[in-house]
């Protein structure tokens, strides 16, 4: 059944891995334009993603190295134990990145016109924490609340869907959380937190393009 | 959140497209359309004319002129404007 298991869960270290993909580009456009125009929000915003791939980045590699022995049985046997400190770090720098999109709606918001955990297989466990799960839901809450906000007053496509990633962002992390109920809802996680890191990116380009 | 004063990115834009909309343009034209106070503007103009991005008329040092520099400036402000109030966010 693990081996089974194992053999699917490859699936969330690809998806993981095209995240850290989109989330490096949107945080470089972010960088490039801080770097030309100085803006303190373009940096929050390119930290934030930044942090974002970087944690995705860091788990993909050594989940994938400790769990399937994508660089060889020893350093999987090394890495092993180390894996709840590795999801321990990711977990806080995903909350550090959504604190910096949360404090760049606080600070440069726009103006406005108007348990079933004994069932749960292991490497789940290790691989997600709930209380950090729905922290994280918390914190988007109010980036998804000012990011639909901004939709509903400009009515465009890009802010569409730059709000419409937020919230897939936030439903990502709900499935996440909710993955002891289901097995399944961890890879509808992972399939939602891709679609969200999409529409983000879809959304930057359609600004950009004006 | 309404914030009460301007970034300093998004005050040096709107003097350049002060001066752009005009061609080349006087301080006070500037100073009504890019909405500030003399003395805040000359500051604001030593600042653009050191960094290259306004340049003062050779036979009338009193009148500006946008760059090449400075149209590529403002160029990519309003790119990277879009793109961040696509987030609901403001320079």
């Amino acid at each position: 059944m693990i081996g089974i298991l194992f053999s699917v869960i490859r699936i969330d270290v690809v998806l993981e891995l095209i995240s850290f993909a989109i989330c490096a580009f949107i945080s470089l456009s972010f960088l490039r334009a801080h770097l030309n125009l100085g803006s303190r929000v373009f940096a929050m915003l390119s930290a934030g993603f930044g942090l974002m791939g970087g944690a995705m980045l860091v788990r993909a590699l050594i989940v994938g190295a400790s769990l399937f022995g994508f660089f060889g049985r020893d350093l999987s046997r090394t890495l092993m134990p180390y894996l709840f400190q590795v999801e321990l770090l990711y977990s806080f720098v995903r909350l550090t990145a959504y604190l910096l999109f949360v404090l760049a709606y606080v600070l440069y918001q726009a103006p406005r016109a108007s348990a079933e955990l004994a069932v749960v297989p292991p490497p789940v466990l290790l691989i997600y924490n709930p209380a950090f799960e729905l922290m994280s839901v918390v914190l988007l809450a109010y980036v998804v609340a000012a990011s639909t906000g901004n939709w509903r007053r400009t009515n465009s496509r890009g802010s569409g869907s730059v709000a419409l990633g937020f919230w897939a962002l936030l439903a990502s992390h709900l499935l996440f959380a909710l993955t002891p109920l289901n097995f399944i809802l961890y890879f509808a996680g992972h399939a939602v937190q891709l679609l969200s890191l999409l529409l983000i990116l879809f959304g930057a380009l359609e600004a950009m393009r004006g | 959140m309404r914030r009460a004063y301007r970034s300093r990115v998004r005050i040096y834009y709107d003097i350049l497209n002060a001066v752009m909309s005009e061609g080349h343009a006087r301080i006070t034209t500037i100073m009504r359309d890019a909405n500030l106070p003399y003395d805040r503007l000359q500051r604001y103009l030593e600042e653009l004319v050191a960094k290259g991005l306004l340049g003062r008329h050779q036979n009338d040092p009193t009148l500006f002129h946008v760059t090449d520099k400075g149209v590529r400036f403002v160029e990519e402000f309003q790119r990277f404007d879009r793109l961040v109030r696509a987030f609901g966010l403001e320079i």
